[in-house]
């Protein structure tokens, strides 16, 4: 196996619900290696948007051990979990969450612009991450004027424009027909053989099942099945 | 309303906060420089000898307070010190009695700038002058003859003539309100008090010493109006304070708005790595931008309707008579550039702390509530 770059030891994840709380992840071990293309399986409240979550130290366990790139998620501080995922983890969201204000090219430059890098620098990371994607022709166009997958392209771009070791995303073709979910999946493949970047994927879509190496079935927030595939 | 309109109207509503703010504050040092420099220039000069036991609240007893200025008569030149005699009279005027305080005073004075060289003018009766509130009052004209009933130092009464040679048209209460000006040395003649005087006024030039009168500066003798602006002022301050805070409360509610209107994007921002206090402050400086823009705006209507009014003033008319106080009828009001960068910058730090809050709380956005579903 690849080296580990992510550690989860006995996670547990509660939510206050009402004066009750509701038990999210209940006791997950898992562990996740450098290149790895894997997917996080199961139907909507099973666990797997939470598990990407307190992976990408947007939320902290209740209990267990998560460990990130060497980082304990619960031991970060606000400041350092935004270093965390500002340098080190990229997200890609179903809905894509672009800021509708800014043009293609603006977007991919934000992750760049909070690392402070020089105008020429970010200038070549993004055109970069604008051919993977090719979008090169879209880079002055503003989101609205975009369809679905050319969206969902620019926010791949935006996560993998800092070439991050990690990029989390979450139902990333849920609103994509499936030529786009193809373009989008064939896309992150070769990102992920070409800058060995790990990719883990929230979903329940088949068409992204179809591609994965390895699928962790969660239900009721726990793992079911591991299965790796060659 | 959408958001840019929202935005557009509270960057007017601050200008004009800003301007009202700096206007009044103007006015108000206009009004009150103005009631400074006018008592000053007509009744007080550089300050005044005060008989021993002369208390100018005490108007029944008035007549007893007079002493002889006859050992330092030398130095009552008309340019540097004006003795005044003021003693309580009744003037008879058309049937009707009034109640007035009768002051002498050197006609060829120049120590006040009173028009008392009237009060050499030909008549056959005492050349007496008086203000306008006092015409009014007392319904007296120029060239109206009446009688003046006075005590003299006997306590006889006596009684005489007088002629309305002149009537003041300033506004200057406090040498116009129940009082009427005769010539020195016909008030002390007829009172028998020759060499007699109540007060005197002196110029800055004048630097004798006066044993036996006491002399009170102009911070003393203007400590009533300097005491009033400081009363004023906390009065407007109030005032200043409920009209920048509606403003306050206008860009705080539209912060709020656009920061729930944002959640989404700010937790993107969150997402892709932005600290707590990089969105803090980038909140803090886009609700910066309304004070900004609402002082640019400000200035621009501003600086010219300022500059307008403190060249040409804003003429008071008839409504400073009625307010009582000593003042011109066009007050000039004062803008000083402390005044105008006080207020920016009293403005622009309410508004900083107002866009602060909002930018605070949403800092503490826990993006994965927000980041999901449409």
């Amino acid at each position: 196996m690849s080296k580990t770059i992510i550690k989860i030891e006995g996670l547990v994840k509660r939510f206050p619900m009402g004066n009750r709380e509701f038990t999210a992840l209940d006791g997950i071990n898992l562990k996740f290696g450098q290149g790895e293309f894997t997917g996080l399986i199961g139907p909507s409240g099973s666990g797997k948007t939470t598990i990407l979550n307190i992976v990408g130290s947007l939320d902290n366990p209740s209990e267990g051990l998560v460990k990130v790139l060497g980082n304990d998620i619960a031991k970060l501080t606000s400041k350092t979990a935004a270093k965390l995922r500002n340098k080190h983890i990229g997200f890609i969201f179903q809905t894509y969450n672009l800021l509708p204000v800014y043009t293609v090219y603006e977007n991919v430059e934000l992750p760049l612009l909070l690392l402070g890098y020089d105008k020429d620098t970010r200038e070549k990371m993004i055109m970069d991450a604008l051919e993977w994607v090719d979008l090169l022709d879209k880079k002055d166009l503003r989101p609205a004027t975009l369809s679905g997958g050319e969206s969902q392209r620019v926010a791949v771009a935006r996560a993998m424009v800092k070439r991050p070791e990690i990029v989390l995303a979450d139902e990333p073709t849920a609103n994509l027909d499936s030529e786009n979910s193809f373009n989008i999946l064939e896309m992150m493949l070769s990102l992920n053989k070409e800058l060995k970047t790990t990719f883990i994927f929230a979903t329940h879509d088949e068409k992204v099942m179809k591609y994965l190496r390895r699928k962790i079935h969660l239900i009721d927030g726990k793992v079911a099945k591991d299965e790796s595939f060659k | 309303m959408g958001a840019g309109k929202r935005a557009w109207l509270n960057i007017i509503v601050l200008s004009l906060v800003y301007v009202m703010i700096i206007f009044m504050v103007g006015m108000m040092k206009g009004v009150f420089g103005n009631m400074e420099h006018e008592t000053r220039v007509k009744e007080f000069a550089n300050g005044q000898f005060w008989s021993e036991k002369y208390d100018p609240q005490d108007i029944i007893n008035i007549r007893e307070y007079h002493q002889s200025y006859e050992d330092i008569k030398m130095h009552m030149r008309p340019d540097l010190a004006c003795p005044i005699l003021i003693t309580p009279g009744t003037i008879y005027s058309d049937g009707r009695s009034t109640p007035a305080l009768l002051k002498g005073i050197i006609p060829e004075q120049s120590v006040m700038e009173l028009e008392t060289i009237h009060l050499l003018s030909d008549s056959d009766f005492i050349p007496a002058m008086i203000g306008k509130k006092m015409a009014k009052t007392a319904n007296l004209a120029l060239g109206d003859i009446l009688t003046l009933q006075v005590r003299d130092s006997d306590g006889v009464f006596d009684a005489v003539d007088a002629e309305i040679v002149y009537v003041m048209q300033h506004e200057i209460q406090s040498v116009d309100a129940g009082q009427i000006w005769i010539a020195l040395d016909r008030l002390q003649s007829l009172l028998n008090l020759d060499y007699e005087a109540t007060i005197i006024t002196v110029s800055k030039e004048f630097d004798q010493e006066m044993e036996g009168w006491e002399f009170k500066d102009l911070d003393f003798l203007l400590a009533d109006i300097k005491l009033l602006s400081f009363q004023k002022q906390i009065g407007a301050s109030v005032m200043y304070i409920i009209m920048l805070s509606l403003a306050a409360l206008a860009i705080f509610d539209t912060q709020m708005l656009a920061i729930f209107r944002r959640r989404k994007e700010i937790g993107t921002l969150i997402a892709l790595g932005m600290r707590q206090g990089y969105v803090k402050l980038l909140f803090t400086i886009e609700g910066f931008y309304y004070a900004i823009f609402g002082i640019l705006l400000g200035l621009i209507y501003g600086i010219p309707l300022l500059y307008f009014t403190s060249t040409k003033g804003i003429n008071y008319g008839e409504f400073a008579e009625d307010m009582g106080m000593n003042l011109s009828s066009i007050i000039y009001p004062v803008f000083s550039f402390k005044l105008i960068l006080n207020s920016t910058i009293v403005v622009a730090l309410i508004i900083m702390a107002v866009s602060y809050l909002p930018a605070k709380k949403i800092s503490k956005l826990n993006p994965t509530q927000v980041l999901k579903g449409e």
